[in-house]
């Protein structure tokens, strides 16, 4: 395996561990939201760069590249669905906490 | 290098159902921005007050209707075509194929989408589910005063995320169908933004189902590291080639069984499944219930039985036997003491997620055929069963609470009986047809081998009678709770009485002739 290619690998597992204890310690949506956008693109990166390690002779294959184009389009979608949701709810409240989001629970 | 056609052009026709929907979506954009255009008095945003009755919706639930119609109609045409051409599948498209060999022999060769008859018929039950969703939003958005244009573009975009779950065998696919099911849904759960209950599940589902979706792609990016491709038929002949299975490969599939194990609500990934269900608008619910259950199974009984059977069964049987043990402990616990019937049928929701696991972990054609078969009995009894709550709830609330039944059975017996038999059928009493579903199941699993889950499972489903019992009680014999007010529905809408009656009659006819579905369920071969 080239350096390259198991940085990247290592990079990419660092991001979406991040992205994991991200969404589980943070309480404010846009935060967790971002997390989970670090764990999307911890699987683009490792896409690329196990796309590399794959067919490192052959310039042609580009499947793993083309997954992280998708992998951008529906996060893409995400983002605009998510933070409509998150500003909606914001126009009734000033502050958005998650915790403070439990009236279902009581 | 992976050999593959790009895009089979003269097999295009078997993605019809899904052209005839996405084509339903342009239209259904496009009358809007007529009507939005041409209607002098109506501005975009304040439909309610120019139209006290809610008309403008009828032109977008016909144009639904005619689509769903269309496509439902296009699914027997090809259904027919697949059982004049004799096999399995009526076309594959996206085709890869592994390396040739030394005679130029493929190792592998499959499509990203199979069209067989287990995915036309998951597509059928999608439409149906479409069909009478549609029918019921439209009594429950009058009585709500709640004139959102908008939501039937997302029902029926969301049905075609169902589709392409059901016939997809591609884990990129699955990835982008789960989204496309998930994305409307998140928006439709916060529909009624005056109700900050739903509101507040929109988000939650948003939150928890872009985190599964965060588990599901990274997954796959390690399973693609170690196979090479993201194909079923791919990773299934990497695991009977390679019989020392790499560890980048196990975690990549556990992470992929966490993502979907989200979607499909398992314990303990279940925690969303009662606040999204209770705060959704409850036709939207009773979407959820049935429709994202049918195409999440549909797609983890292909990922089981298309690439999973080349792993040794104790690397995922017995995981996701937990799962489906503390899936039907779980649900059956909470549900026991629930005041909210919607939070109780989320609780049996989960309860049914574990029954359905069961059949998951037993795997092979049949148990896909079982699954198709209490899908169908589930889907009746829970549309209708969540239509009744819509109806009878007031329509500030949104919700029916157990203390609000009584006598209930007096002043409505008709929809007292139809709640009662809808909810004994999700029991699985005999001669209804959630009976039929439960005893395939556990004959599938029992054939398997797994005798003591089966066991666990009965025996839960007995427990389960304890809570479905609690309607007929609070229908029929509940003395009045000082200071609840009685319910006063009205009359009920044309579009409730027909889900209604459909429902409940179509429970009692699989109960007392389960051979129409039995027949029906044992038609839907996958493609193997």
């Amino acid at each position: 395996m080239i350096p390259l290619v198991s940085n990247s690998l290592i990079l990419s597992a660092v991001l979406f561990t991040i992205g994991v204890v991200g969404v589980m310690i943070h309480r404010h949506p846009v935060m967790i939201f971002m997390c989970v956008e670090l764990m999307l693109n911890a699987a683009n990166l490792s896409l690329v760069a196990f796309n590399k390690q794959h067919y490192a002779e052959n310039w042609h294959a580009v499947d793993g590249q083309v997954y992280a184009f998708m992998v951008i389009a529906i996060a893409a979608a995400e983002v605009a669905v998510g933070l409509a949701i998150i500003v909606s709810l914001f126009k009734r409240r000033a502050r958005v906490d998650v915790d403070e989001v439990n009236q279902l629970r009581n | 290098m992976i050999d593959r056609d790009v895009i089979g052009y003269d097999q295009i026709y078997a993605l019809g159902p899904v052209i005839i929907l996405t084509l339903t979506v342009l239209v259904l954009i496009l009358a809007d921005c007529i009507w939005r255009a041409f209607s002098r008095h109506v501005k975009p945003g304040d439909v309610e007050h120019d139209d006290p009755a809610g008309m403008g919706l009828m032109p977008n639930l016909v144009i639904t209707l005619i689509g769903a119609t269309a496509a439902i109609a296009d699914i027997f045409y090809l259904l027919g075509r697949l059982r004049a051409g004799g096999g399995t599948a009526l076309a594959e498209l996206f085709i890869a194929r592994g390396f040739p060999d030394a005679t130029g022999r493929h190792a592998w060769e499959a499509g990203a989408l199979a069209i067989d008859s287990f995915g036309l018929y998951v597509a059928l039950l999608g439409c149906l589910i479409l069909i009478a969703v549609s029918l019921i939003m439209l009594p429950y958005l009058q009585s709500r005063r709640l004139f959102r244009a908008e939501l039937f573009q997302l029902l029926v975009l969301s049905t075609i995320g169902m589709l392409l779950l059901g016939f997809s065998r591609d884990l990129l696919n699955t990835f982008i169908a789960i989204e496309l099911l998930s994305l409307p849904l998140y928006v439709l759960c916060g529909l009624s933004d005056k109700s900050s209950a739903s509101r507040e599940s929109s988000l939650k589902y948003f939150l928890l189902g872009a985190f599964a979706s965060g588990f599901l792609i990274y997954g796959a990016s390690l399973v693609y590291g170690a196979v090479g491709h993201l194909n079923y038929k791919a990773i299934a002949f990497y695991l009977s080639s390679n019989p020392d299975v790499s560890n980048v490969l196990l975690a990549g599939l556990s992470l992929v069984g966490v993502g979907i194990a989200f979607k499909l609500a398992l314990v303990p990934f279940h925690a969303w499944v009662p606040d999204v269900y209770q705060g959704a608008p409850t036709p939207v619910t009773a979407f959820m219930a049935s429709g994202v259950k049918v195409a999440m199974f549909a797609a983890a009984i292909r990922l089981v039985n298309d690439s999973l059977v080349g792993l040794d069964a104790q690397y995922w049987r017995d995981a996701l036997a937990v799962f489906a043990i503390l899936s039907m402990i779980i649900g059956n616990l909470f549900a026991l003491h629930q005041s909210s019937v919607k939070r109780l049928l989320a609780y049996s929701a989960i309860t049914h997620t574990g029954y359905l696991a069961v059949a998951l972990c037993a795997g092979g054609p049949a148990a896909a055929q079982s699954l198709l078969i209490y899908l169908a009995a589930y889907c009746i009894a829970s549309i209708g069963a969540f239509m009744l709550v819509a109806y009878l709830s007031r329509p500030g609330q949104d919700d029916v609470y157990f203390d609000e039944l009584h006598d209930l059975s007096q002043r409505y017996p008709a929809a007292s009986a139809a709640l009662a038999i809808l909810v004994l059928s999700m029991g699985g009493l005999p001669m209804t047809a959630g009976f039929i579903g439960k005893l395939l199941v556990f004959r599938d699993a029992w054939a398997a081998g797994l005798h003591g889950l089966v066991i666990f499972a009965v025996l839960n489903s007995v427990v389960s009678f304890y809570f479905y019992l609690r309607f007929l009680r609070a229908m029929y014999m509940q003395p009045r709770v000082p200071g609840t007010a009685p319910l006063e529905a009205g009359s009920m809408p044309a579009a409730y009485a027909i889900t209604a009656v459909v429902s409940v009659v179509l429970t009692i006819l699989f109960g007392v002739l389960p051979q129409l579905l039995v027949e029906w369920g044992n038609s839907g071969v996958m493609l193997q």
